[in-house]
C-alpha cells in the first residue's frame, strides 16, 4: 500500500428528496431504520471506520437535503469528496431519471481532476417494497453508459446490501486517493462487484 | 431641519415623547440622539474647522455643568479630549476609565471598539456646539437600557452607539455570553434534552456531531464552550421548536389581552398611517433584546425583467393580471393561485408533497410552457396543469418564489425577518406580526395566501406524511433565499447548516402563527389615530432618520468598517 493515502475519506450522498440517503447512512452507521418520514435539513454527516484492504481508514459520509436549498451549499460541500453516491428510489421512476443531473452538478460543483474517472457508486433504494418501477436493467445499463459505475439494489428497511455497497463504496474511494500510484488489483475488483451485483438482484425479486 | 445642520431641541422633543408610551418614546429618544450626532459629525466635515482649544474649553465647561455626569469626571474627560486633539494616544486609558465607572456595561471591551471610539472621539471636541443636549432628556427615561449616559456630547453618544454596534456583532458571532436569548434557552435546551434523550432525532444528533467533527479535523480548537453551547442551541432544531411551542400560546393571550382587528378590514390609508407606529414598536422590542434595527435600503439593483411568469416582481404580475381579467385583483398574482388551487386540489393528499421532486425535464418543460402561454390560455390552466403531476407543480412553485427578483418577504425586511431568531419567542411572535404588517399589499397577500396553503397541508398530514417539520424545511430556502441571507463565510458548511436550521425554525413559527401574523392590535390602530398630528410630526422625524442615514452611509460605512461588524451599512430607523 502506497503511504501517500490518507485515512480519512469523504464520500458524498446524492439524490431526490426521499429517496432514502438518510436511511442508508443511518442502516450502515447505526444499524438503525427508522420509519420517521423526515426531511433533512442542510446536511449531517457520519464517520465510521472500515478495514479496506488490511487498513484501517475512516469513512466520513455527509447525507444531503434533497430540497433544493442544498443547491446554495455548493462548492465548499463537494470539495475534497473521493466518492459520490448516487442514490434513486426504485419506486420512484423520476427519482432515477433525475440521477443524470445529481452527477452533472456533483461534476460541476466539485469539479475533480478527472471527471471521467471519478468514483460514482450508484444505488437503487427500497427494493423491500412491491410497486417497484425501475428495472434493474433499465439501472444497470445506464451505469454501463457512464463508464461502468457499479450500481447496488439496496433496502435501508432490511439492511439488504448496504454493507456491501459501502464496501465498495470504501474501496473506490481509496482508489481515487491511490490514482497516481501504480495500479493494483483495484480495477478487477470493480469488475468483481459489478458481478457480485447479479446475484443480489434474486433477493430483490423474493420481496 | 438636519439639512440647515441644526440638531433637534429636547424641548421640541419632549412634547411629542409625552403622548408616547415609555418605550416607544424611548426608542424614539435614543434614535434622535443617533441623529443629532450624525448630524453634529456632519456639520463638522462640512466646515473643516481644525481643531480649537476654546472648543476643548467649551466642551469642558458643559461637562462639568452637567447635572447627570455620573461616571466621567470632568477632569479626566478633559484631559483625553485635549490627549485627542493633540493626536496623542490615550484611548485605552480613556476606555478603562469608561469601565471603571462602571455603568453597568460589563461586556468585554475588544480591540474594535477601541477603534471606533478614537475615531470619534477624536472628532468630537472641535465639535461646535449648536444646542446642548439638555440633561432633561434623560429625566423622563426610565434608564432600562444599560447604555452610559454622559452629559459631554462626544461620551454620551459614542458610548451609545458602541454598544449599539458592538450588540450586532457579537449577537450574530453567536459567541457573546452576555446574549440575551441564547443562554436562557440553552439551558432549558439541556433540559428539553434530558427529558427527551429517547427520542429519535437521527439528524439533529448528527448535525451536533457535525460541530464536534469539525473540531477534531480542523484541529483548531478555538471555539469556547459558549460557542458550542450556541450553535448546539441553534441547531438543535427540534428540541427549539418543542420548547417554544405550547406555553407560550396562552402567554401570548393573557397578559396583553389585546384586541386585534384582521389587516385586511383596515383601508391602505390606514394602514399607510399605522407604518410608523409599527416601526416604532418593533425598535421597541429590538432594542428590548439589544438587537439593533437594521434597515436594508431598498434594492437598487436595475435588472430588467425578462420573463412573463418567472423573475418577475410580484407587482408587474399583478398588474398584469389585473390588465387581462379587468377586474380588481386580491393582490396575489393569478398564476400562484391557480398553482396553489391546483396543488390543493390534487395533491394535498400524496404522500411527500412539496418534498418529492418531480421530473426535472418535465418541470423544465412545464416551465418553459407557461413562461410562454399562461398570458395566452390562462382560462385553461386546469387541463394544461392536468398533464403533470403535482410534483413537478410543487417544484414549479419553489422556483417561482426563489426566481422572484425579490424575495417574497422584500429585500429590506428579509433580514430582520431572519434577525427575529435572537428574539424571545413572546417578542419573536410579536415582531414576526409586525413585520408582516409592514409587507408591502401585494406581498403580504401573496404570503398569506401560501401560509394558509402550507397550513393546509399541515392538516392533512396523516396523509401525506408531511408535518410542520418536513413542509418548514422544505419551504424555508423559498422564504429565505440563500442568496439574501447567508454566512458571511460562504465556505463555512457549519455556518451554513446553523443558518439553515435557524431559517427552518423561523419558518416553522411563521407557518404556526399563519392567520394571527395579520391581526393588528388594536391599541396601535387607536394610537395611529388618535396622535395623526404627532405622527404626521414623528413621520418627519422618521424621514430625517432615514434620510439622514441614507445620505451618510460614508459616515457608517466608517463606523462599521472600523467595528468589523458586518458588510452592510447600518441604517437607524424610528
Amino acid at each position: 500500500m502506497a503511504s501517500r493515502k490518507k485515512s480519512l475519506l469523504k464520500v458524498i450522498i446524492l439524490g431526490d428528496s426521499s429517496v432514502g440517503k438518510t436511511s442508508l447512512m443511518n442502516q450502515y452507521v447505526n444499524k438503525r431504520f427508522s420509519n420517521q418520514y423526515k426531511a433533512t435539513i442542510g446536511a449531517d454527516f457520519c464517520t465510521k471506520e472500515v478495514v479496506v484492504n488490511d487498513r484501517v481508514v475512516t469513512m466520513q459520509i455527509w447525507d444531503t437535503a434533497g430540497q433544493e436549498r442544498f443547491q446554495s451549499l455548493g462548492v465548499a460541500f463537494y470539495r475534497g469528496a473521493d466518492c459520490c453516491v448516487l442514490v434513486y428510489d426504485v419506486t420512484a421512476p423520476n427519482s432515477f431519471k433525475n440521477l443524470d443531473s445529481w452527477r452533472d452538478e456533483f461534476l460541476i460543483q466539485a469539479s475533480p481532476r478527472d471527471p471521467e474517472h471519478f468514483p460514482f457508486v450508484v444505488l437503487g433504494n427500497k427494493v423491500d417494497l412491491d410497486n417497484r418501477q425501475v428495472s434493474t436493467r433499465r439501472a444497470q445499463q445506464w451505469c454501463q453508459s457512464k463508464n461502468d459505475i457499479p450500481y447496488y439494489e439496496t433496502s435501508a428497511k432490511e439492511g439488504i446490501n448496504v454493507e456491501l455497497a459501502f464496501q465498495t463504496i470504501a474501496k473506490n474511494a481509496l482508489e481515487q486517493e491511490a490514482e497516481a500510484d501504480v495500479v493494483n488489483d483495484f480495477p478487477d475488483q470493480i469488475i468483481l462487484n459489478s458481478q457480485n451485483n447479479r446475484p443480489g438482484n434474486p433477493d430483490n425479486c423474493q420481496c | 431641519m438636519y439639512k440647515q445642520g441644526l440638531e433637534l431641541h429636547t424641548t421640541e422633543l419632549e412634547p411629542v415623547l409625552k403622548t408616547l408610551s415609555k418605550p416607544h418614546a424611548e426608542a424614539i429618544r435614543k434614535r434622535v440622539i443617533i441623529l443629532n450626532h450624525t448630524v453634529r459629525g456632519r456639520t463638522k466635515i462640512r466646515s473643516k474647522r481644525k481643531p480649537d482649544i476654546r472648543d476643548v474649553f467649551r466642551d469642558f465647561d458643559e461637562s462639568s455643568t452637567g447635572t447627570r455626569s455620573r461616571s466621567a469626571t470632568p477632569d479626566s474627560l478633559d484631559s483625553i479630549q485635549v490627549d485627542d486633539v493633540w493626536g496623542t494616544s490615550s484611548i485605552p486609558n480613556f476606555v478603562r476609565i469608561f469601565e471603571e465607572n462602571g455603568e453597568s456595561n460589563t461586556k468585554a471591551t475588544q480591540h474594535s471598539q477601541k477603534k471606533h471610539l478614537k475615531q470619534k472621539v477624536r472628532r468630537t471636541p472641535s465639535a461646535p456646539i449648536k444646542s446642548g443636549l439638555s440633561p432633561d432628556i434623560f429625566r423622563g427615561s426610565n434608564m432600562r437600557c444599560d447604555i452610559p449616559l454622559h452629559s459631554t456630547h462626544g461620551v454620551e453618544l459614542v458610548g451609545y452607539s458602541r454598544i449599539g454596534t458592538i450588540n450586532l456583532a457579537r449577537g450574530r458571532s453567536g459567541s457573546d455570553p452576555a446574549c440575551s436569548v441564547g443562554a436562557p434557552r440553552g439551558e432549558r435546551l439541556r433540559n428539553v434534552n434530558s427529558e427527551n434523550n429517547t427520542s429519535d432525532d437521527s439528524s439533529d444528533d448528527c448535525i451536533n456531531k457535525l460541530n464536534k467533527n469539525y473540531k477534531q479535523i480542523s484541529k483548531s480548537d478555538n471555539e469556547c464552550p459558549e460557542n458550542l453551547l450556541m450553535t448546539g442551541d441553534v441547531i438543535s432544531f427540534e428540541n427549539i421548536c418543542r420548547d417554544t411551542c405550547g406555553p407560550d400560546e396562552v402567554e401570548d393571550l393573557s397578559p396583553s389581552q389585546k384586541q386585534y382587528l384582521d389587516i385586511v378590514l383596515l383601508s391602505e390609508i390606514e394602514i399607510k398611517r399605522l407604518q410608523s407606529i409599527i416601526w416604532l414598536e418593533l425598535a421597541t422590542i429590538f432594542d428590548r433584546n439589544k438587537i439593533s434595527l437594521d434597515r436594508r435600503k431598498p434594492y437598487k439593483r436595475r435588472r430588467k425583467e425578462e420573463g412573463n411568469l418567472f423573475g418577475v416582481s410580484l407587482s408587474a404580475l399583478i398588474r398584469r393580471d389585473q390588465q387581462i381579467t379587468g377586474t380588481d385583483s386580491n393582490l396575489v398574482p393569478l398564476f400562484l393561485e391557480n398553482l396553489l388551487a391546483e396543488i390543493t386540489l390534487r395533491g394535498s393528499t400524496e404522500e411527500g408533497i412539496l418534498r418529492i421532486a418531480g421530473n426535472r425535464q418535465k418541470t423544465e418543460a412545464l416551465y418553459n410552457e407557461l413562461e410562454s402561454i399562461f398570458y395566452l390560455k390562462f382560462e385553461n390552466m386546469d387541463t394544461f396543469f392536468s398533464n403533470y403531476t403535482v410534483h413537478e407543480l410543487s417544484a414549479l412553485l419553489k422556483r417561482w418564489l426563489r426566481e422572484l427578483p425579490q424575495p417574497l418577504l422584500t429585500n429590506e425586511l428579509v433580514q430582520l425577518f431572519y434577525q427575529c431568531h435572537k428574539l424571545s419567542s413572546l417578542d419573536q411572535k410579536k415582531a414576526f406580526s409586525l413585520l408582516c404588517q409592514l409587507l408591502p399589499h401585494e406581498n403580504r397577500n401573496t404570503f398569506r395566501a401560501l401560509l394558509r396553503f402550507l397550513s393546509n397541508i399541515i392538516h392533512l398530514q396523516n396523509e401525506n406524511k408531511m408535518n410542520l417539520h418536513n413542509v418548514a424545511t422544505i419551504i424555508a430556502p423559498s422564504f429565505f433565499p440563500p442568496q439574501n441571507v447567508h454566512p458571511i463565510d460562504k465556505n463555512s458548511i457549519e455556518e451554513q447548516v446553523k443558518m439553515a436550521a435557524i431559517c427552518c425554525r423561523l419558518t416553522n413559527v411563521l407557518i404556526t402563527r399563519g392567520e394571527k401574523l395579520f391581526q393588528v392590535p388594536k391599541n396601535l390602530i387607536t394610537e395611529s389615530k388618535s396622535k395623526k398630528k404627532i405622527m404626521r410630526k414623528k413621520k418627519f422625524f422618521q424621514l430625517e432618520v432615514m434620510e439622514n442615514s441614507n445620505e451618510n452611509t460614508a459616515i457608517s460605512t466608517l463606523i462599521n468598517e472600523e467595528s468589523k461588524t458586518k458588510n452592510h451599512v447600518h441604517h437607524t430607523v424610528v
